[in-house]
């Protein structure tokens, strides 16, 4: 096993509703290891975005980390002081947000909020602080780093944007970089681009990266490991070639089958049936039960316990065991 | 920026007419015309002051030409003689104009002064004690008839206590003051009427902050701004305030008719020898000529102060391009 | 579709009876009705009745809230005085609110040169500021209560039909819209039966708060003495000789005054109340 970086045990986010708590996650485990790039696959409401958001501590209420652990370099986040956790916050471990055109605040240039991690992190003031912004500006390809530089975020193009999320993501040069969703509002061709810039960060910066993302065209592309998420609860994880070429689970096959070049079937696109539970709407048993194909009693009944197969390949249904 | 103003400037030229047209309508609202109402209401009315009516508004010609001629007057701003000491109405409304305007602009200064950091806090306390006291005084104010609560004022502050007048601009005797206890005497005789006129402004530009703040800490950029390891403190009030301050900006113009038509209750409780006080008393002698004068010249004032709240919105708002 | 309406009534009910300033307003509000409508039973005296042997009288347990300076009971004045605060507020805003639907409707459903024509007058509207607009058309009708009832009605729609014009905007591409029209619903139908319908909370919603207002603005007309003209009473013409005898009659002020204030704030409580039940995405 490689050396860990971030372990996330049992980790469950619950929400306070009116009618009730929502196990949005609900006790599910993931590590990542140094330099190494993790998906985390899920229809969305499987709760992955959230999972990645309590990695950080910033779930929204009234949503709130109802327990388990998240281990970065040994040290549990969810335990440390508020401000001991905003030094990890931005610096250590950093995130890319799905939403380019609305993460980036409109009334400040892109020089301004991207050197405000320089001096807050790295404590660089005045011109070195811009020396460093046009650094990164430049390390995440753009070209006319100084008009940028003083350029406001509704100046700038999608693609554009994204790259100025990814720099504040890695002024600091963090060891981890959690991106969530970083290319689904783009265009197809800035989208291959963004993959490659980050692939590319990875190796020049010694990154580990999380990977949030509902497609597997992408995880295809880009990871290492794989977690399929659903209804927040892992259901199969384990090596990329391991779970694209020998799929255990019949949600990760559903969801193989209905993109249009990776799966079996090639003439007609396959769509699960159903659709994921609503929040307070959970069957009890195994979550998939009501959508999978191969359902059983016991599925209805129990809950699937982890069935391992060779090296790290998991999976969480009868299928292949209690 | 000229080129925008100018633009701005030609946009409420069509308003300006239908205000025109409005004011020029109204005079022929009854049946027989403005001469017939006038003679019904107060008997005292002379054959003298029909004839005047007459030929200030042409009420012989066909109605295009009387429109065309008041188009005419209203374009020189000639609403015609008072007919209470036959000067001109304009005169008279100029003389006022300052009083009105100092009245109005302490009112708004006390008004963003106090409310903005008030609704600010309780929207970033939302839900705290704060924010419920804040939320129930709000509905206080403006659930309260300003005019009553000038006479409750003007009752213990004037009446019981005898530590401020009541009413006019100054001492009878302050000419002979020293400078400074004339300007002494002044804002001592503003605090009552600038408190009042401004209270039903404070709770509701309080609340419209309050709001504005509240939308503006759900949008993703604030997550993006703690992402980066911001202090809360930073978060708000660098990130949001700067976002919920802007239409905030617009508010000062949109107040405006608020706060002239409302001088025309305070002014006249506070005996304050302003525009509205001047209207009241010519509505109170049928004296048409300096109505129409005052009420075009506060739908003048009002629309410069939108265009003046619009043009600082361009300023401060690097989205919008001029 | 009936039975969507029902539940999503049932549901708002289902907030607004947690709320208790809501319900507080509603109470007050229903009260205030009961009593303006038996004003006739209640007054202890004939509003009108003078006595000038018995003027100013501060208030005792004969004359509850005093009298006036010619010897009326105030309290009985105020009991009358409420028919025509709440009857000014009812039918004034009945008139803005016919006329500020009609405009609004127009111009979301038409849109185009319907739509600019509307909005251009409803900025025109707006830039005259009301109280002036208020006084010109009273000099010009004279003053009495039925005429502030038309005047504020003619000049406080502005904001519904804004509010009505969004929701237009809003609705009128929606699916159920859509398949009336392609089953051949025609315009008027579509936008009372379809649309209206399913935009009427928020409408509902800005009347209440409108009866506030109104109450609110006749009362300020009258203490101006541009509203409700004596003999009649009305707490805005009360609160008018509360000002000639402040340093003399405090009850003459403090009493039409509260009363006002606590009607309007029930309105308003009501109205927040109904607000938060029917969007409650507004408070979280």
């Amino acid at each position: 096993m490689r050396e860990k970086l971030l372990n996330i045990n049992e980790l469950a986010v619950h929400f306070k509703l009116e009618e009730g708590i929502f196990k949005a996650v609900d006790g599910i485990n993931i590590s990542v290891g140094k330099k190494e790039t993790v998906c985390l696959v899920g229809e969305s409401g499987s709760g992955k975005t959230l999972t990645a958001l309590a990695v950080m501590r910033l779930i929204p209420k009234p949503g709130f980390i109802a327990g388990g652990e998240v281990l970065f370099l040994g040290q549990d986040l969810l335990k440390v002081q508020e401000e001991q956790m905003r030094e990890i916050r931005g610096a250590r471990v950093s995130m890319v947000f799905q939403e380019p055109f609305t993460c980036l605040n409109p009334v400040y240039t892109v020089g301004d909020q991207i050197g405000e991690s320089v001096d807050l992190h790295i404590g660089l003031k005045g011109l070195q602080k811009k020396t460093r912004v046009l650094e990164v500006l430049q390390l995440v390809g753009i070209s006319d780093a100084t008009r940028v530089y003083g350029a406001y975020p509704h100046e700038l193009s999608g693609g554009m944007r994204q790259r100025v999320m990814i720099a504040m993501g890695i002024v600091s040069e963090p060891d981890l970089l959690i991106a969530d969703e970083p290319t689904t509002a783009l265009d197809v061709t800035i989208q291959a681009q963004i993959l490659e810039l980050l692939a590319a960060l990875k190796e020049k910066l010694s990154l580990s990266i999380l990977l949030v993302t509902h497609d597997l065209g992408i995880v295809n592309e880009t990871g290492d490991r794989v977690y399929v998420m659903y209804s927040g609860r892992i259901m199969e994880s384990g090596p990329k070639k391991d779970i694209f070429s020998g799929t255990k689970h019949p949600y990760t096959e559903g969801l193989l089958k209905s993109v249009p070049d990776l799966g079996p079937v090639k003439n007609r696109l396959y769509t699960i049936p159903g659709s994921i539970p609503e929040p307070l709407k959970v069957p009890g048993g195994c979550r998939f039960h009501p959508r999978c194909p191969y359902v059983m009693d016991i599925c209805r009944e129990k809950e699937p316990a982890e069935t391992k197969f060779n090296g790290e390949h998991s999976a969480w249904c009868f299928r292949y065991g209690k | 920026m000229a080129k925008y103003i100018f633009k701005r400037l030609l946009l409420s030229i069509p308003v300006l007419f239908g205000i025109t047209l409005i004011t020029f309508a109204i005079i022929h609202i009854t049946p027989g015309g403005p001469t017939a109402i006038q003679s019904n209401m107060n008997a005292k009315v002379s054959a003298d002051s029909v004839a005047k009516l007459r030929a200030l508004y042409d009420l012989d010609k066909p109605v295009q030409v009387q429109y065309l001629k008041w188009l005419g007057r209203m374009a020189r701003l000639d609403f015609g003689e008072s007919f209470n000491d036959n000067r001109p109405a304009l005169d008279k409304i100029l003389e006022k104009i300052p009083n009105t305007l100092l009245l109005n602009i302490l009112s708004l200064f006390l008004i963003f002064i106090i409310a903005v950091p008030i609704g600010v806090y309780s929207a970033v306390k939302q839900n705290s004690v704060f924010d419920k006291i804040f939320s129930v005084s709000t509905l206080i104010g403006y659930s309260m008839p300003t005019f009553w609560l000038a006479l409750l004022l003007m009752m213990y502050f004037g009446v019981y206590l005898h530590i401020l007048p009541v009413s006019g601009m100054r001492s009878q005797d302050a000419g002979r003051f020293p400078l400074y206890l004339q300007i002494f005497d002044r804002l001592w005789h503003l605090a009552l009427p600038v408190f009042v006129s401004a209270f039903g402004g404070l709770a509701s530009i309080s609340r419209y902050t309050r709001s504005s703040m509240l939308e503006v800490i759900r949008q993703d950029y604030i997550r993006t701004a703690r992402a980066k390891g911001l202090p809360e403190s930073r978060v708000i009030y660098k990130h949001a305030l700067k976002n919920a301050l802007l239409p905030i900006v617009t508010l000062l113009g949109l107040s405006l008719p608020g706060l002239i038509g409302g001088g025309f209750i305070f002014e006249t409780i506070f005996s304050w020898p302003g525009m509205g006080r001047l209207g009241y008393e010519a509505a109170m002698n049928f004296d048409y000529t300096v109505i129409m004068g005052v009420v075009t010249f506060g739908a003048v004032l009002t629309l410069l102060g939108n265009i003046i709240a619009d043009i600082t919105y361009a300023l401060v708002d690097p989205r919008i391009r001029y | 579709m009936r039975k969507k309406n029902f539940s999503i009534g049932s549901v708002v009910w289902g907030r607004l009876k947690k709320n208790k300033l809501a319900l507080l307003g509603a109470w007050i509000v229903l009260l205030l009705s009961l009593l303006a409508l038996a004003a006739p039973l209640l007054a202890p005296c004939s509003p009108f009745e003078q006595d000038i042997g018995n003027r100013l009288l501060s208030p005792s347990s004969r004359h509850y809230c005093g009298t006036d300076e010619l010897g009326r009971d105030i309290f009985s004045r105020m009991l009358y005085g409420a028919r025509v605060s709440l009857s000014v507020g009812f039918i004034a805003v009945f008139i803005s609110t016919i006329i500020g639907i009609l405009l609004g409707a127009l111009a979301g459903y038409f849109g185009g040169g319907v739509d600019n024509l509307i909005m251009r007058f409803v900025d025109i509207m707006l830039s005259i500021p009301t109280l002036f607009f208020i006084l010109m058309l009273i000099v010009f009708l004279g003053p009495s209560i039925f005429n502030v009832m038309l005047i504020i009605g003619l000049t406080g729609w502005t904001d519904l039909a804004r509010l009505v014009r969004a929701e237009f905007l809003s609705l009128k591409n929606r699916e159920y819209v859509l398949s009336a029209r392609v089953a051949g619903a025609s315009n008027n139908r579509i936008i009372f039966h379809h649309i209206l319908r399913n935009a009427l909370s928020p409408v509902f919603v800005s009347v209440i708060f409108g009866v506030g207002g109104a109450i609110l603005l006749e009362s300020g007309l009258s203490f101006l003495g541009l509203g409700v003209q004596p003999p009649d009473a009305s707490w805005g013409n009360i609160l008018s000789s509360g000002k000639d005898y402040i340093e003399k009659a405090w009850w003459l002020t403090v009493f039409p005054g509260l009363a006002i204030f606590v009607t309007v704030m029930s309105y308003n409580l009501l109205g927040e109340g109904l607000r938060d039940a029917v969007d409650p995405r507004l408070v979280e």
